[in-house]
């Protein structure tokens, strides 16, 4: 089991039905920077011709994660599956999590008194048929919940036909949300910028294979 | 429908284009994804995402008129008044203005959405489009001022 996510992100119509319904599933704490989720923005003109990009996000979820290393009191772990997640009775409020994480997609909740992120919804993905609460609630079917190992589901079966990136891949962390690149090579150049290595399942297949088999002695059952 | 005058299928007059005079501009509404009609205007949830309205006014003109992000702008038309504040941006074309609908509500049982930003229909003139009867939304012309 290695859970991760394609987000087929041409298609987000920036609605936040995602950020509504994962507050709504997971009881995270109101206010609008408290998000587990949320959809980035980018704007901005080319020759005074306006844009908007919109790069719907969460945890990566990353295979060598940063928040799981540099946690004092392993608060922050690797669940079933390599999903990362914080045990709220550990977590001692340093916000050294906060600081390495490159996506910032960790924040306090008050409520817990803890360091708060993204599960995967694994209380209700992880059963047969189940779903994360963002890709349940898109009405344009933007993201794509399942299993890297598994060579029949839904999302290696994505991956294997289509080109994908990942967001700041120069951090090295091996993230696991998969970006699929825009059929439409005029879109694509849009929205990809120069720099973005753009992969295929045949050269990432082995790269994160190796680093599953290194790291998964740390994922608890 | 000849009988009475009225295109029975739809053609472009000239004549029934409103034209923006200098000085003036056209408001134009709308909405977002996130809201839907008026049971959702106090849904805190919602109104997280978004909590109040901006007027939507071309950068380069807001330039021109001295308008920055945040200032309030008194919006007039010939049947109302509206404080907004505004949002200069190149998103909307020239001489005119836009915020979206469903926002500003006159009700104090509208705990949380009491009067969060403006509402659109205090300002929208009351005409009528003949063929299919509904209000013609896209026609007022509006003043704005920087208060």
């Amino acid at each position: 089991m290695n859970y991760a996510m394609a987000l087929d992100y041409q298609n987000c119509i920036n609605c936040k039905a995602c950020e509504v319904a994962c507050k709504e599933e997971n009881g995270v704490q109101l206010g609008a920077d408290k998000q587990r989720i949320w959809v980035g923005v980018v704007e901005g003109t080319i020759f005074g011709k306006p844009f908007a990009n919109l790069y719907p996000s969460q945890c990566n979820h990353c295979i060598d994660a940063p928040c799981v290393s540099v946690c004092p009191t392993n608060a922050s772990h690797f669940a079933e599956g390599g999903i990362v997640k914080v045990d709220p009775h550990k977590c001692i409020l340093c916000k050294g999590c906060m600081e390495a994480c490159p996506y910032d997609a960790r924040f306090v909740d008050d409520t817990m008194v803890a360091v708060d992120k993204c599960t995967f919804c694994d209380h209700r993905s992880l059963e047969a048929g189940g779903t994360t609460a963002c890709q349940a609630t898109c009405p344009t079917k933007v993201r794509l919940f399942g299993d890297l190992d598994d060579e029949n589901s839904d999302l290696v079966k994505l991956l294997k036909t289509k080109r994908f990136f990942f967001q700041k891949e120069y951090t090295n962390t091996l993230p696991k949300l998969f970006y699929i690149l825009p059929d439409d090579e005029a879109y694509a150049k849009q929205s990809v910028s120069h720099d973005t290595i753009i992969h295929t399942w045949e050269d990432i297949k082995p790269l994160y294979e190796e680093a599953k088999n290194r790291r998964s002695k740390e994922w608890k059952k | 429908m000849v009988a009475r005058k009225v295109d029975p299928m739809p053609a472009w007059r000239d004549e029934d284009y409103v034209k923006v005079p200098e000085g003036k501009f056209k408001f134009v509404t709308g909405r977002h994804a996130q809201f839907t009609q008026s049971s959702t205007v106090n849904n805190i949830m919602l109104l997280e995402l978004m909590h109040e309205n901006y007027l939507w006014i071309n950068d380069k003109e807001a330039e021109k008129l001295g308008i920055e992000f945040g200032d309030t702008i008194e919006v007039t038309s010939r049947v109302g008044q509206v404080r907004i504040k505004a949002y200069p941006t190149p998103k909307i074309v020239p001489q005119t203005v836009f915020y979206i609908h469903g926002f500003g509500a006159k009700s104090e049982g509208m705990t949380f959405a009491h009067r969060n930003g403006a509402s659109d229909n205090e300002i929208i003139e009351d005409t009528i489009e003949p063929v299919h009867g509904c209000a013609n939304m896209h026609d007022t012309l509006v003043t704005l001022r920087r208060v």
